[in-house]
């Protein structure tokens, strides 16, 4: 700075300097000790950090709404562990509620099922899950097996069986089919009048006289389908 | 209380409770403060601008850090109030005029009669000193009233040394100019 700057700089400061009124004054440092006064009696944890208090407010919220839903959705320990032992052989994505699914369906079919059919019980759960599984290529090839111009040269018995094939749902098909693999002791005597009745078709007599046995040893309150004793006669 | 103690020290006094720090700093730079916004916006504005600047202040004071010096944090405040001020308003700072009056001659700037009806240099001064361009005017305000030197001016205000530099000097060319055509022509 030269000494004309300095000049200009005395200059100035040689001018009146106005200052601010004793109402402002008082003002302003009125509101300087309210703001000290005030805020400690009044502000909790997080005044002034209101981002914080926030984000703990929504960590909150969503865990009080999301614990509930995954309790739902989470599987009893004891089905899971019975179901992952037997889930292990099967080469398809695990899905638990269906393994828990299944397991009860096996527990309750063992129960219902004759004691020395126990075993093949624990057998039908895996292999009735695989029937499900094959099911469309197993199920394509039945109907094919319908819709095919050999149906035109089948036999009345064939005709009748394919008629109440046809007339089955396709659950009831499916799991027609899936009994069509299975172990005996699993079958219901409908099921197995269907299985005893394509033996016959396919002409073997004796595995069909076989079954007619078995079955009526299983389920000797069962009255057999009188058409099926003909055929066999 | 002590003289002494720091502007920044007070400050932190006050954040911690001690309402009378923030007595002493107000009671410093009160005048200065003052008389930067009355330079810049008039004196209708100047009391509202004023109160508003120290209230950010009391309401700043939790988050206040001793990052630079009190009174570059002051101006700093001060300097967006009254650049918000303008935008409010929708006005336009003195640099309308100062830029017209760069395209007509010192004599049509301040006439002689008029040096007679300014009475002395001093108000001839403040009169060539609202005159300036804002931003020059903002640079000799911030060294005459703050007492902050050029780097300290270039931090308030956002611009590098050297252009804080520059507005300055010519801040004082031009009040230097002012007053030596006025002098030549009494």
């Amino acid at each position: 700075m030269n000494t004309d700057d300095e000049k200009i700089s005395s200059l100035y400061h040689e001018a009146d300097k106005p200052a601010p009124s004793k109402r402002l004054d008082d003002a302003i440092l009125a509101a300087s000790r309210d703001a000290v006064d005030t805020p400690a009696a009044t502000k909790g944890p997080f005044s002034g950090s209101w981002p914080a208090a926030a984000s703990i407010a929504a960590v909150v919220v969503i865990t009080i709404i999301l614990v509930p839903v995954l309790k739902q959705q989470e599987p009893q320990p004891a089905l899971t562990q019975a179901t992952s032992e037997k889930s292990s052989s099967l080469d398809v994505p695990d899905e638990t509620g269906l393994n828990a699914y299944r397991s009860t369906e096996v527990k309750k079919k063992s129960m219902d099922a004759p004691s020395p059919a126990s075993a093949p019980a624990m057998l039908y759960e895996e292999s009735d899950f695989s029937a499900y599984q094959v099911m469309p290529e197993r199920s394509g090839a039945s109907s094919s097996a319908v819709t095919s111009p050999a149906v035109g040269a089948a036999s009345p018995l064939e005709k009748e069986e394919m008629h109440i094939e046809s007339d089955a749902s396709d659950m009831e098909r499916s799991r027609m089919q899936a009994a069509d693999s299975a172990p005996f002791a699993i079958l219901t005597p409908e099921m197995w009048q269907v299985k005893i009745s394509r033996l016959i078709t396919e002409g073997k007599i004796d595995d069909a006289q076989a079954e007619i046995e078995k079955l009526e040893k299983h389920y000797p309150e069962h009255i057999i389908d009188p058409t099926l004793l003909e055929k066999l006669n | 209380m002590d003289d002494e103690i720091s502007d920044e020290n007070l400050m932190l006094s006050y954040r911690n409770g001690d309402a009378d720090a923030f007595e002493v700093l107000y009671q410093r730079h009160k005048g200065p403060l003052y008389r930067f916004i009355l330079r810049q916006s008039g004196q209708a504005f100047v009391e509202e601008l004023f109160q508003d600047i120290w209230l950010k202040v009391i309401n700043s004071r939790m988050s206040y850090q001793v990052k630079a010096t009190f009174k570059t944090w002051l101006y700093h405040i001060a300097r967006n109030r009254i650049i918000d001020h303008y935008r409010r308003q929708n006005l336009r700072p003195v640099d309308n005029d100062s830029d017209r009056l760069l395209f007509i001659s010192g004599a049509e700037r301040i006439q002689p009669e008029n040096q007679l009806e300014a009475g002395n240099q001093h108000e001839l001064l403040i009169h060539a000193i609202a005159e300036l361009p804002r931003d020059q005017k903002e640079a000799f305000l911030l060294k005459e009233e703050a007492g902050l030197d050029i780097e300290q001016i270039a931090n308030t205000t956002g611009v590098s040394y050297e252009a804080a530099k520059s507005r300055l000097r010519y801040a004082f060319k031009k009040l230097r100019d002012q007053l030596e055509f006025i002098h030549e022509h009494r």
